[in-house]
């Protein structure tokens, strides 16, 4: 048998904060996709080209692979921001811990 | 400079991985890894390099859909990143007090009987009889999605939220001692101890890996390790298979998800402890 519980298509809460934290992945997502997607596609054909006169192709995946990165950790963020909009600090709370513990991490340079 | 033929066979396998990355909650570097190093000839560095892009790329894909169609239990998620991360900056920390080739061999054993265990509950569509655990009621941890595959509506249960968040911190103190993604332990930690639908554990657990590996990634890029002309053609196939592996998702029971894992599992318990064991 399947627990019966309230469904959470239904709460507010929970949908927007799931709606944000989707939202912020796929704005980054999609910025990072069209980044690496072009880097990509110049490396392929025009490998020596320079834009602007100082941006190679790498530098253009660079910043797309950066932006995928970014989203990713950020989405913890938006989540947390989302939580405690809604007035849910217990989720709000934990979302900002382990955001902190993610900037640690990086600060320190040695997580995985 | 690579040929295109090279960036032909990444693309390919990077979707490939993608796909079954997105599927099973694991970070597809068991199959990127291998392909860069063995077959084409990659630097290990850039290999592992590349694999941490991977996670990245398959766990945000995926997120988009699972957290909009509510497979991804964001709430829980957040619980349990608490743990793996506090585990993988422990584990960092711990790195030089441990011999690491015992802890592959001690739970590469650990995951080949917890994948027998999991064969013996194949043919279970969701979980019965579960018992909600008093932290997963005042943290709200429990939810439902809709199965496309049932056709309703699946509410679910949390179970055994103290025994989870403490594999979760093992899992995390793996992934900081031995550098491994540790998703195939999330998900189990979820399926057997937490009792969630195997759905739920493996879109839990895709949300999750990426969290994590968004940090390391960091230290990654310092090093020089992710290269670019690699990392490009992986990023763009992984993320292409995880929306792919999406679409599959919905429409698959969760038996055959677990029929998926349980071979997969096997074979990453066999690959940590020969490792250990070779070491």
């Amino acid at each position: 048998m399947v627990g019966i519980t309230v469904d959470s298509r239904s709460d507010p809460l929970s949908r927007n904060a799931e709606w944000w934290t989707a939202q912020s992945l796929r704005v980054g997502v999609t910025i990072s996709g069209v980044l690496v997607a072009l880097g990509f596609l110049l490396i392929l054909w025009v490998p020596e080209i320079s834009i602007l006169g100082f941006l190679d192709p790498r530098d253009i995946i660079n910043a797309g692979l950066l932006t995928l990165i970014g989203a990713s950790i950020f989405r913890v963020a938006a989540a947390s921001l989302a939580f405690l909009v809604e007035g849910d600090r217990a989720h709000a709370a934990i979302g900002a811990a382990v955001f902190l513990i993610l900037v640690l991490s990086l600060l320190l340079g040695r997580v995985e | 400079m690579p040929t295109p033929s090279f960036y032909l066979v990444v693309l390919g396998v990077s979707f490939v991985a993608g796909v079954i990355g997105s599927l099973l909650g694991l970070g597809g570097g068991i199959i990127i890894v291998p392909v860069l190093t063995l077959m084409l000839g990659v630097d290990i560095h850039h290999a592992i390099g590349a694999s941490v892009i991977s996670v990245i790329a398959t766990s945000s894909g995926a997120a988009i859909t699972f957290l909009r169609d509510k497979i991804t239990n964001l709430r829980l998620g957040m619980f349990l990143n608490l743990a793996t991360t506090i585990g993988a900056l422990s584990g960092a920390f711990l790195m030089s007090y441990v011999q690491p080739h015992l802890l592959y061999i001690i739970f590469g054993l650990l995951l080949g009987y917890s994948g027998i265990a999991m064969y013996q509950k194949r043919n279970m569509e969701l979980p019965e009889g579960v018992q909600e655990h008093p932290l997963a009621s005042r943290f709200r941890l429990s939810g439902s999605y809709y199965d496309k595959s049932l056709g309703r509506q699946v509410h679910y249960k949390v179970a055994g939220v103290v025994a989870g968040w403490f594999v979760m911190l093992v899992a995390g103190i793996l992934s900081g001692l031995l550098g491994i993604g540790s998703g195939a332990f999330k998900v189990l930690g979820m399926d057997m101890f937490m009792k969630l639908p195997m759905k739920v554990s493996t879109a839990t657990s895709n949300f999750m890996i990426g969290v994590t590996a968004s940090a390391s990634a960091g230290v990654y890029y310092a090093r020089g390790d992710i290269d670019p002309v690699i990392a490009a053609p992986v990023a763009l196939g992984v993320l292409l298979g995880a929306v792919a592996g999406t679409r599959l998702l919905g429409n698959m029971r969760s038996t055959t998800l677990r029929k998926l894992f349980i071979p997969i599992l096997l074979f990453i318990a066999a690959q940590m402890t020969l490792k250990g064991w070779s070491a």
